[in-house]
């Protein structure tokens, strides 16, 4: 079976047997064979044992590690709820109507007394998956994590950076949030 | 079906009107992803037919009381542009239109693993751009190229082609002359590794052997253009694959 490995395959050809492997990712077993669900290229798991096969064009399902972009959708005494939009590295949007939850203790390295201080409805936010079952839960701890586009409270307009706050030249107010370090840096592309 | 003519389907030598004989597929080219923006996409022609499908999906669908909570909804749409036939065609849905929509619909559902998207829907955009008979064939053929480069998890791929009845004789893929003319028309789609049938019309009278013997022709043709649209994905493979941009995690 080993001369599959990185064959290129498409739905329903045969990666493996049931023998051999388990079926792994992106796969489906009939009849004891290992077929694969998409176009892609095959890939075997030798400590798992595990057949898969890397698609070339994946479809957008949210992970444990996983990167996403989502913004602020509703803020609490101690949690904020964020729309999930896009996972990085993949140019297409999330699959389903998905919400992350991002817990007061989870927003940064240090101690977080107001979520106000963090986060306003309407941020762009990067953060991390840390749970998808039974909901999303997310993490912002990390430098790069965190608002990338931010919104002035006042107007509504885009703020620029300027070192650890954000300041909108409109109304020349100067807001406090957790930024990451991409802030600014990021073009998004919406499909 | 069945019109009163005086034309002549097949000539003396045993050939068709053009030139085919009666066996032998009209001429098809498939290439996949050539639309920027869908997630995948397929541009098809087969002899004169021009057909056009694009995959967006699995994502929401809207309106919420059309979700499925236990499997994702894959909706097909198929279109004929105003300009696609030589009469203009009055353009938006109607009752021959939504009924291609449907079968292609259900055929698309049985390969598409639906289970693993409750509540989404995957949209299947066709538009026939020209036609000249089998272009329903025609749009499932590039249909399902385009869910193939769209990367959505599917059990296997469809083929389709149609067979016919003309002056007499059970021919393949009808062109447009010998569908108008001729008796009966069988359009087919079939799972190639499995010769499941996802796809089975009739129109027109045959006899049992008739029958078999066209559902004979259109499942080898079938597999002909299942090899055609594993080419155009393996195309589309050599020419893409762009890297996209990384960023260190501080952790």
């Amino acid at each position: 079976m080993e001369e599959l490995k990185d064959k290129l395959v498409f739905p329903g050809d045969k990666v493996g047997t049931h023998e051999e492997w388990m079926p792994g990712e992106e796969t489906y077993e009939e009849n004891g064979i290992i077929y694969s669900k998409i176009f892609g290229k095959v890939e075997y798991d030798e400590d798992k044992l595990e057949a898969n096969v890397v698609p070339f064009n994946p479809v957008s399902e949210v992970k444990i590690g996983d990167i996403i972009y989502g913004t602020v959708r509703e803020r609490r005494k101690s949690i904020v709820t964020i729309d999930l939009a896009l996972v990085e590295g993949s140019n297409r949007g999330i699959a389903m109507d998905m919400e992350g939850t991002l817990h007061i203790s989870k927003i940064s390295d240090d101690y977080t007394d107001q979520i106000m201080d963090k986060y306003l409805k309407g941020d762009v936010v990067r953060a991390k998956v840390t749970q998808v079952s039974p909901s999303v839960q997310l993490t912002t701890v990390g430098s790069n994590l965190g608002v990338v586009r931010g919104y002035c409270f006042n107007c509504r307009k885009g703020m620029e950076r300027t070192g650890d706050t954000l300041y909108c030249s409109y109304c020349d107010r100067r807001e406090t949030r957790k930024i990451s370090k991409l802030y600014g840096r990021i073009t998004l592309k919406s499909k | 079906m069945g019109m009163d003519s005086d034309i002549k389907l097949i000539d003396e030598n045993g050939l068709r009107l053009d030139g085919r004989k009666f066996d032998e597929l009209r001429e098809i080219k498939i290439e996949a992803g050539v639309l920027q923006r869908a997630d995948g996409s397929a541009y098809l022609t087969w002899g004169e037919n021009k057909v056009m499908a694009a995959v967006y999906g699995p994502r929401e669908l809207h309106p919420r009381h059309a979700q499925n909570p236990s499997k994702a909804v894959v909706q097909a749409r198929y279109n004929m542009a105003a300009f696609s036939v030589s009469d203009r065609k009055r353009p938006g849905p109607d009752r021959r239109s939504v009924e291609i929509s449907k079968l292609i619909s259900e055929a698309l559902e049985e390969i598409v693993f639906v289970e693993q998207f409750p509540r989404a829907a995957v949209d299947v955009f066709i538009e026939v751009l020209e036609a000249s008979a089998g272009t329903r064939c025609a749009a499932l053929t590039a249909a399902s190229v385009a869910l193939a480069d769209a990367g959505i998890p599917m059990s296997d791929m469809i083929a389709s082609c149609a067979a016919g009845k003309i002056d007499g004789h059970v021919v393949l893929d009808l062109g447009q002359k010998e569908d108008n003319f001729g008796e009966a028309d069988v359009p087919l789609a079939i799972v190639p590794r499995t010769d499941k049938v996802t796809l089975l019309q009739m129109d027109g009278d045959l006899t049992t052997e008739e029958f078999d013997k066209a559902m004979e022709l259109a499942v080898g043709a079938c597999k002909e253009i299942y090899e055609i649209q594993r080419d155009a994905l393996k195309r589309r493979y050599s020419t893409s694959l762009e890297g996209y941009e990384d960023f260190e995690e501080d952790e």
